[in-house]
């Protein structure tokens, strides 16, 4: 007995819970972790980003009402709502690092989009004006000059509302900033707000142009109303896909509290319960 | 039921009341503005009818839980769902489980998804969870959640039936040399008797394991059995005799901290849970004694069976810290006084007290349980 006893060290009992760390929870997973975890799923969505790009296109086709607002006097709206439709999509946060290309490319798209009235207009020396604009505007949006040339086009098109309605330009200003703010500060962690505050735009960007290219708008009403609905429908993609990414980027986790019994020679954990999926 | 997403809520609802007035100004456009506002209502209104029908369908089927379970060991959590009396399958159905232990409770245990649930059919969420702490876990009650895309409340169904599991005392693997502590104490190899002299009772049977004397074949039983290499013993055992007392020693310090004691117990309930194993592999029969309460005192009858070391573990998953003395100081009396039996106490003191020194009695502190363990068997 004495033997075994030399061989046992007095403060082992006193020293193991420190050892094993009892007491203190350790995070397996975060908030945060699993919101890049969703992010990268979403970055990989193909789907996702063309559903984006569809919202994109057919909102500037309802709004300018198929690009054929008068360049003469809407050049500032036809000009925000290309940039916005053709720069808005690559800003997105899960949208892959743009290659060497990619402003060549949506200088071309924002060209055609402007220019596509021309096709059963026409020909008016302000549209290439707008267009040579639009253009140049999208080859200077990159890295960070994307949201300068984002931001430029919100601040056009709420001053051309201010000069038509000083009150509902302050209005909707406020209620931008403040929803903006909001949805920028959440998404991370409610991934759906993107479909909701897509939503919202849509209907937003409708509502300027009901209220200020009316005149514009009602002679092609059929392909307005088709173009809503197929970006309706792309909404309802977005929706879909963010669900999926929300569904399978879920970490398998561990989720346990802390104990401050833990058994001889466990050195796994320091948690009563641990539960896997 | 909760509201999916207020901001997103708010940004719509605004959405649409500016997009209603600014259409409102204007006659001509009115198809399409009905069209622009009437689209998102409907699918808000759909997705969220289609979430409130589909938590109502859901149903549990079943809830795959063992009874109990070893502490430090793993087990499975199934639990199955059903989808009854809907015209549309739940589509990314949400499941997790609350988990309370003694002390500690998950309120959400992780969410195990099912993507897709047909009507009619079921699916099933798995868990693997690993409890430590001996005890009673609560397993319940269950909750599936379901948010359609477009809807705006998130509906979660919960399923109030609780679960509990035993959980018994890890199992401790000791080191061979565990048999020192009857060494002078009591013949610690084992019974070598092969028959029943007139003293012992019949207690049952078993099948038969080489060693085993012909004449205890149980000629019936054997018979009997449908297998005809199949032979089965019977087993006899002196009532009056016991070959060693475990004594557990359930009071609190005096001094010192509470956790370090709670600790100490533990260690010293799956200690006291391997040596009556190793011991009774050894054909030994052990009584087993603590103090539960202030007069509520277990003392089991360890026999070489399944059953009585089940028994053991179901009893010292209950056991906890008293804070009474006296009654212990009794208990190991009365051992000492029962003739024929090596007594072992397992202390919770760093330290021998001078009053059981004077006894007949093996002591063993907290500091001797490490020398003896070797690991956890999980």
């Amino acid at each position: 007995m004495l033997d075994l006893l030399r061989r046992v060290d007095p403060g082992f009992y006193a020293k193991e819970p420190y050892l094993l760390g009892a007491g203190a929870q350790v995070p397996r997973y975060s908030e945060e972790a699993q919101a890049e975890a969703r992010l990268a799923v979403l970055s990989e969505d193909r789907l996702l980003r063309a559903a984006i790009v569809v919202i994109a296109l057919c909102a500037y086709l309802v709004v300018t009402a198929a690009g054929t607002l008068d360049p003469r006097t809407e050049y500032l709206p036809l000009w925000a709502f290309a940039v916005v439709a053709v720069a808005m999509p690559r800003a997105l946060p899960w949208w892959p690092k743009a290659g060497r290309n990619a402003t060549w490319v949506e200088a071309l798209v924002g060209i055609a989009l402007t220019a596509m009235p021309a096709l059963w207009t026409p020909l008016q020396p302000l549209l290439g004006a707008v267009v040579a604009t639009v253009a140049i505007t999208l080859l200077a949006a990159r890295g960070r000059g994307r949201w300068i040339v984002l931001a430029l086009a919100a601040i056009a098109l709420w001053l051309h509302l201010l000069f038509v309605s000083v009150y509902a330009a302050v209005a909707v200003g406020a209620a931008g900033v403040i929803a903006v703010r909001e949805v920028v500060r959440t998404w991370r962690f409610c991934p759906q707000l993107i479909a909701w505050a897509t939503l919202g735009i849509l209907l937003a960007a409708s509502a300027y142009a009901f209220a200020l290219e009316a005149a514009a708008l009602v002679h092609f009403l059929p392909l307005e109303i088709a173009a809503i609905a197929v970006a309706y429908v792309s909404v309802c993609v977005v929706a879909g896909r963010i669900r999926r990414a929300e569904l399978s980027a879920r970490p398998e986790g561990l989720l346990s509290l802390p104990q401050s019994i833990v058994p001889l020679l466990d050195r796994s954990h320091d948690h009563a319960i641990i539960c896997f999926r | 039921m909760a509201l999916a997403q207020p901001v997103g809520l708010a940004v719509l609802g605004a959405g649409i009341g500016v997009a209603a007035i600014a259409g409102a100004l204007h006659p001509t456009l009115q198809p399409l503005v009905v069209f622009v506002v009437a689209f998102p209502i409907l699918w808000i209104g759909l997705a969220t009818t289609l979430t409130y029908t589909t938590a109502r369908a859901l149903r549990m089927v079943n809830v795959d839980v063992p009874s109990r379970i070893r502490a430090l060991s793993t087990f499975r959590l199934a639990f199955s769902l059903t989808l009854d009396n809907h015209p549309f399958p739940a589509i990314g159905v949400l499941t997790n489980v609350r988990l309370a232990a003694d002390d500690v409770t998950i309120d959400e245990g992780p969410s195990a998804e099912i993507a897709i649930l047909e009507v009619g059919r079921g699916a099933t969420s798995e868990w693997e969870i690993t409890a430590k702490e001996r005890g009673l876990l609560l397993l319940g009650p269950f909750r599936a959640a379901i948010e359609l895309p477009g809807s705006a409340i998130r509906v979660t169904a919960i399923f109030e039936r609780k679960f509990g599991v035993t959980v018994l005392p890890a199992v401790y693997h000791l080191q061979p040399f565990v048999d020192t502590l009857l060494a002078g104490r009591h013949l610690a190899t084992g019974r070598f008797q092969k028959v029943p002299s007139a003293i012992e009772e019949y207690i049952g049977a078993r099948e038969y394991r080489p060693g085993d004397s012909p004449k205890l074949i149980h000629r019936v039983l054997s018979l009997r059995s449908s297998d005809p290499n199949q032979v089965y013993v019977r087993e006899f055992e002196d009532p009056s005799r016991e070959d060693l007392s475990i004594v557990l020693d359930t009071a609190e310090p005096i001094d010192g901290d509470v956790n370090l004691h709670a600790y100490r117990l533990e260690k010293a309930i799956c200690f006291v849970s391997a040596l009556c194993r190793i011991f009774a592999t050894r054909r030994l029969t052990i009584r087993f004694v603590c103090q539960r309460s202030k007069r509520d005192m277990v003392a089991l009858r360890v026999r070489p069976l399944d059953i009585d070391l089940d028994r053991l573990d179901m009893e010292l998953a209950r056991v906890a810290l008293i804070d009474h003395h006296a009654p212990v100081k009794r208990i190991l009396l009365d051992e000492v006084r029962r003739q024929g039996a090596a007594v072992i106490f397992v202390s919770l003191s760093s330290r021998e007290r001078i009053e059981n020194e004077r006894l007949p009695i093996v002591t063993l502190t907290p500091d001797h349980v490490p020398v003896f363990t070797r690991e956890v068997v999980a």
